[in-house]
């Protein structure tokens, strides 16, 4: 009784941890950190429960891509089920693998679907795909389009993501934006990350809303979705402006409120000379 | 050896997380490894915490002058809270340690305007000395930044070879944070950065050691500006500046697309044409 009690109150503290750790772990390094954290905990590996879960997890918050064969899917916690997530667009539920990101098994399913609706997600799709082709790396970049309700009353979520991977040269970044809009309101959230860890640390987070009023006619399906990408792009095109102006401004505001590169002298501190009137001072 | 790769692993993971959050990630890791957590903790560097004496004078407090629970200050050389039976520095050292302090003190002013330092030494085994060379500054509510701290943590190990050479090997690290709470065009904007460097020279000491406590003093001190100027100069030009690389190969700028397609789309033109 007493050695069980045992093993659940150290799994249970170490559930907190590793779910800790793997969420503050920036996209793309997760895999790497959860065969750490085995290492450290001993005698587990990346297939525990406690690992899936926290791996689950991160991926549906930083919107991963799955890719399949001809097709992918982006995993969040709007389309994500027991062991599985819905593709609305397809009728199917998917099953994936977490740790290489890849579409395991599909299978037809029926799902509720409203014509006028599917109409508009379609064009938002088109109007999507033509956004991240111009704005975005291709690297791994994708979007998805979900809806909620009837043509009376309805809620589209849109999520729109980047990310750039490269771990030989030391850096990670994303891009993920999530929205959703009702007849008349558009609101949005953005998170921008970038991690360069080559000798040194540095990461940066980032997080922006957005409230927009819009107005969309399901009739003109094909106008709305440009009416409503366009919104998007340009708020995040506001954004990114802002944050070049932000780095440009660095220097300045910044790391010379913190250093200065040189004292006001202009030159560097002479030691000799206040090495020995400083110590002459103390004597007094 | 076991704890030396679990240890690793720690430092791996804590590489790949927000530096200033330091503190928590590595307690929560500690909490896997109890038994090497007092070895996890004097390998990390995380940003500089200030205490005060019943003065009100404040001092610096880090690994180097921590005994326990209680912080040694450099100011009057008393543990705080108070505790029995502490580690101190040698008379000669304390003394040093004094002069150390009114002449970092003058960096501190020079290149910093602002903040706070302490001078800390400490006897080795081996017959030589060591010292850390701290400065904590921060930067509130000025020009849009809410807060932003810099601590940098100069650490020297001093051997002599016996007769007349003296060798400094200097690892300094700088941890920083810049922080916006609010900005009407990005909204909530944080970067954090750690940077560390080593550095080794050796110097014959004056004449029949003369003033060899200033001498100290002088090779030291001019070994923390060097590496700290880089360390400034690497964050700032470097760093933090790569973020904004990766962040904008990742989102372009609105028609950056289409220019790198028409340059790239030149470039194959010019090589048909020229070869």
């Amino acid at each position: 009784m007493n050695q069980e009690e045992g093993e659940v109150n150290e799994n249970e503290q170490y559930e907190k941890v590793v779910k800790y750790i793997v969420k503050n772990t920036p996209f793309g390094q997760a895999n790497l950190v959860i065969k750490d954290l085995c290492k450290i905990i001993g005698n587990i590996n990346p297939q525990n429960p406690i690992m899936l879960q926290a791996l689950r997890d991160h991926n549906e918050e930083n919107l991963a891509l799955f890719k399949g064969q001809n097709s992918q899917i982006i995993t969040s916690i709007l389309n994500s089920q027991e062991d599985f997530y819905v593709d609305q667009k397809n009728n199917e539920t998917i099953q994936v693998d977490h740790e290489k990101l890849e579409i395991l098994s599909r299978s037809q399913v029926e799902l509720p679907s409203d014509p006028q609706l599917n109409q508009l997600r379609d064009a938002l799709e088109q109007q999507l795909n033509l956004y991240l082709s111009q704005q975005f790396n291709e690297n791994v970049c994708g979007a998805y389009v979900m809806y909620q309700g009837d043509a009376s009353d309805f809620t589209f979520y849109l999520g729109i993501t980047s990310k750039t991977i490269n771990l030989p040269n030391f850096f990670c970044g994303s891009w993920i934006s999530t929205w959703e809009f009702t007849k008349t309101q558009l609101k949005g959230d953005l998170k921008v990350q970038a991690h360069y860890y080559e000798d040194g640390n540095v990461q940066l987070k980032n997080v922006n809303t957005f409230s927009e009023g819009i107005n969309v006619d399901l009739q003109a399906a094909s106008e709305s979705a440009k009416q409503i990408v366009h919104a998007i792009s340009k708020l995040e095109n506001k954004h990114l402006t802002g944050m070049n102006n932000l780095y440009n401004s660095m220097p300045e505001i910044f790391f010379k409120a913190m250093r200065r590169p040189l004292p006001i002298t202009g030159t560097k501190m002479n030691w000799n000379e206040n090495v020995h009137k400083l110590v002459a001072n103390l004597k007094q | 050896m076991e704890s030396k790769e679990k240890i690793l692993s720690c430092l791996n993971i804590l590489k790949r997380l927000p530096p200033t959050q330091m503190q928590k990630n590595a307690a929560a890791l500690a909490s896997l490894i109890p038994d090497y957590a007092e070895e996890l903790y004097q390998k990390i560097d995380k940003p500089l915490d200030i205490g005060q004496d019943e003065k009100g004078n404040q001092f610096i407090q880090s690994e180097f002058n921590r005994d326990g629970d209680s912080f040694r200050s450099h100011v009057t050389n008393q543990y705080y809270p108070p505790i029995d039976d502490a580690v101190y520095p040698s008379e000669a050292l304390r003394k040093l340690e004094i002069k150390a302090n009114a002449v970092f003190d003058e960096y501190k002013r020079l290149y910093y305007e602002g903040g706070l330092s302490s001078c800390y030494f400490w006897d080795k085994e081996d017959g030589g000395f060591a010292t850390a060379w701290l400065i904590r500054k921060n930067v509130e509510k000025s020009k849009g930044i809410e807060d932003g701290s810099w601590s940098s943590i100069n650490v020297i190990d001093i051997k002599t070879d016996g007769k007349s050479k003296w060798t400094y090997k200097i690892t300094t690290s700088v941890v920083l944070e810049m922080n916006i709470v609010q900005n009407q065009d990005v909204g909530k904007f944080n970067i954090t950065g750690t940077l560390t460097k080593q550095k080794e020279e050796s110097y014959e000491a004056p004449a029949g050691n003369k003033d060899l406590e200033l001498f100290h003093i002088m090779k030291i001190g001019t070994l923390v500006e060097d590496v700290e100027s880089y360390l400034r100069s690497q964050l700032d030009s470097v760093y933090f500046g790569k973020t904004k690389d990766i962040v904008f190969q990742t989102r372009f700028i609105e028609g950056e697309k289409n220019f790198i397609k028409q340059r790239q789309g030149l470039a194959g033109e010019f090589k048909q044409k020229y070869g």
